[in-house]
């Protein structure tokens, strides 16, 4: 599952993570959208955008991570690079960090093979 | 009529003293001593002698010429009052010198006083009266002559000649008088002039000094003191600069001479005997005198009694054509010179052009700050359009080159590399357009602040940085921006140009201020003035008030300090 406030990025990663064999199962624009779509539809991961509009990516991770968490493993993603973040992504519950420029379908199963 | 004004009609004069007029002889001998006289004096008033020394000449030389036992000279003062200052002759020796004696009373000195012209009392011992007229009664003057001193048109005291003989004085001793009166005046107008010539001098010299503080922008509350001062000095009294209340109304001392025990900042109601409410009033220049207070009670009239002040005078001090405050004289001995309003008026300028400097310096720093801060408004808009627009466009079209990329067929090996090619070119463009963005206005300061800033900027240096951050709080963000950008700056620097191998950076609050330095280990000489970028940012840092500080010698490395107060200074106090 995407989460972005940006609806032409999440336009063109789906296409791009499907047509790389990545079932993209919802995306949400918001932490609500979000926090329904992972009950409804129980993804494996979810890639979250640090920064949704006047939201928090962290602040979703952290939500997703409360009561034993969610199931679905957290990336946090964003047009900036990893360094612009440093110990937020390590403090945050997020499994890892992709910059946005580099999202593929490898990238995504490495980090979750690294977290297994 | 016993007492007459010139001596021509003296009704007790024993029929004019005609029957002490000389014969010829004797008369063109006393013409020659006479001369004699007169030029002693007249050559000791051209020698610049001090008035008190030409005085004491002149009464002698009226003594011994004129055959009398008192000669002397006094002096009116502004209050109705004479004080006789030198006296000659055996019966002068315990005549009361310095003393102000009020001009009431039958006698020479107030019959002068009240006439201007000069004046005869034959039977001394039986007509005078009044309090000016005790010492020679009590000396058994019998025939007295006064003639006034006139100094440049105004009436300044009396010369007094005073016979112990039962003949009365000759009916011409007004007249020769006059000559000695003459070169009297004389004396005290040359006197009176090198005074004043000194005296400007010295106000020169004190309004140089002040207006040198004033130019060198020296806060205004050391002005008021340092004009106080030299005020005080300057006129022999007590000096202060008030401010006025309007919501009172009352003055509030903002600045005082040393020797008033009065604190800065004391605030007095306005009451009767203050010049300076008359100042208020009507916006001009005012003095009052102790009578206007002395049935006063309260903390003025109190304080009047308690530092012995018997007038106070007032000058307006006019701040770019409103009525701001007042510079206020005391005296606590005589009163003050007539005049010393106008003598004001040159000091009470600086003051104003003082305290409109402060007040100008703090509304261009306000400028400044509102010039910044609107800078940073625009650049944060341009981030984030950039951020949500731009870039998220060329992240997308990035993701879909890369989509295409993966429907061409194996085949087409050609298309697909054209189309990683796109995808990379598109990736790079996003991370330059980054690094710009980040350029005009570092977003992070305002979601994680300052600390957690700094600390992206050390882990992206290519140089390793040693940070120590002391402090997790949050400031306004015109600091945290304004210490963000001299670090990103310093860090640029350190590494184009230093060539340092070593970089700290350190960040803590003292007092109230925010402290950062940045020191590098690489070669130094680095000049602020020479476009090293820092320039530009020693404006920001100064707006806020802080200050910046580059030491940099050649060899040594480079430490750049910045001191950045908390409390962002709103108006630097024009009182």
């Amino acid at each position: 599952m995407l989460v972005d406030d940006s609806e032409g990025f999440l336009e063109a990663a789906s296409l791009l993570l499907e047509r790389e064999g990545v079932t993209v199962v919802g995306v949400a624009l918001s932490i609500a959208e979000a926090l329904r779509g992972v009950r409804a539809l129980r993804p494996d991961a979810i890639l979250v955008d640090i920064g949704l509009g006047e939201e928090s990516g962290f602040d979703l991770a952290r939500l997703l991570a409360r009561d034993g968490g969610s199931g679905a493993a957290v990336i946090m993603i964003s047009t900036a690079a990893e360094a612009d973040y440093g110990e937020l992504i390590d403090e945050s519950p997020a499994v890892g960090f992709l910059a946005k420029s580099t999202l593929s379908a490898r990238g995504i199963s490495r980090i979750l093979d690294h977290s297994m | 009529m016993n007492a007459v004004g010139d001596g021509t009609d003296c009704a007790d004069s024993h029929d004019g003293g005609v029957g002490r007029d000389p014969p010829d002889r004797a008369r063109l001998t006393r013409l020659a001593d006479e001369q004699a006289a007169l030029r002693r004096v007249a050559t000791l008033v051209t020698r610049a002698t001090p008035p008190e020394e030409v005085f004491a000449a002149v009464a002698e030389e009226v003594g011994q010429l004129f055959h009398v036992e008192l000669a002397t000279l006094c002096r009116y003062e502004p209050d109705r009052t004479a004080t006789p200052i030198t006296t000659w002759g055996p019966a002068g020796k315990d005549f009361p010198l310095g003393i102000r004696l009020p001009l009431e009373g039958r006698n020479l000195t107030t019959l002068v006083f009240e006439t201007g012209r000069p004046a005869r009392i034959d039977r001394y011992a039986e007509i005078s009266s009044g309090p000016l007229s005790g010492a020679p009664r009590e000396t058994g003057i019998r025939s007295a002559v006064g003639t006034p001193v006139v100094v440049e048109g105004r009436l300044w005291g009396v010369i007094f000649a005073g016979s112990t003989q039962e003949q009365p004085l000759p009916s011409d001793t007004e007249t020769r008088l006059a000559s000695f009166t003459e070169l009297v005046a004389t004396a005290i107008a040359n006197t009176e002039s090198r005074a004043s010539l000194a005296l400007l001098a010295e106000e020169q010299t004190a309004l140089r000094r002040v207006a040198t503080l004033v130019a060198r922008g020296v806060p205004p509350v050391e002005i008021f003191s340092a004009v106080s001062d030299e005020v005080t000095r300057l006129f022999g009294s007590q000096a202060g600069v008030v401010r006025f209340d309007h919501e009172g109304p009352a003055v509030v001392f903002v600045g005082i001479s040393k020797a008033i025990d009065l604190p800065v900042g004391t605030r007095w109601d306005f009451q009767p005997g203050m010049a300076s409410a008359e100042v208020y009033r009507t916006g001009r220049s005012a003095r009052a005198d102790a009578r206007d207070w002395s049935a006063e009670s309260g903390p003025v009239a109190g304080a009047a009694r308690r530092l012995g002040i018997v007038s106070n005078v007032a000058s307006p001090i006019v701040v770019e054509g409103h009525l701001w405050g007042a510079m206020i004289v005391v005296s606590t001995d005589e009163l003050l010179p007539l005049g010393l309003e106008g003598r004001l008026a040159k000091f009470t300028e600086l003051l104003a052009a003082a305290i409109a400097n402060a007040e100008s310096r703090s509304e261009l720093a306000a400028s400044r700050r509102r010039i910044v801060a609107a800078s940073d408004q625009a650049r944060r808009r341009i981030e984030r359009d950039l951020h949500d627009g731009t870039q998220q466009r060329l992240v997308s079209l990035c993701l879909a080159a890369r989509a295409a990329e993966a429907t061409v067929p194996a085949d087409q090996g050609d298309l697909r590399a054209e189309l990683s090619r796109i995808a990379a070119g598109l990736a790079d463009a996003v991370e330059e357009l980054q690094e710009f963005s980040r350029g005009i206005h570092p977003a992070m300061i305002s979601t994680r602040g300052l600390g957690p800033a700094l600390r992206t900027l050390a882990r992206r240096s290519p140089v390793p940085v040693d940070l120590d951050v002391t402090t997790g709080a949050r400031f306004l963000e015109p600091i945290e921006i304004a210490a963000y950008y001299v670090a990103s700056e310093a860090l640029a620097n350190a590494m184009k140009h230093a060539q340092a191998s070593r970089i700290e950076i350190s960040l803590t609050t003292r007092d109230d201020s925010l402290l950062l330095s940045i020191r590098d280990d690489g070669v130094g000489g680095a000049d602020a003035a020479r476009g090293s970028g820092l320039a530009g940012l020693t404006d920001r840092v100064e707006a806020l008030g802080g200050s910046i500080q580059l030491h940099s010698p050649a060899g040594a490395g480079t430490l750049i300090t910045v001191d950045l107060p908390l409390e962002c200074e709103s108006a630097q106090g024009a009182g």
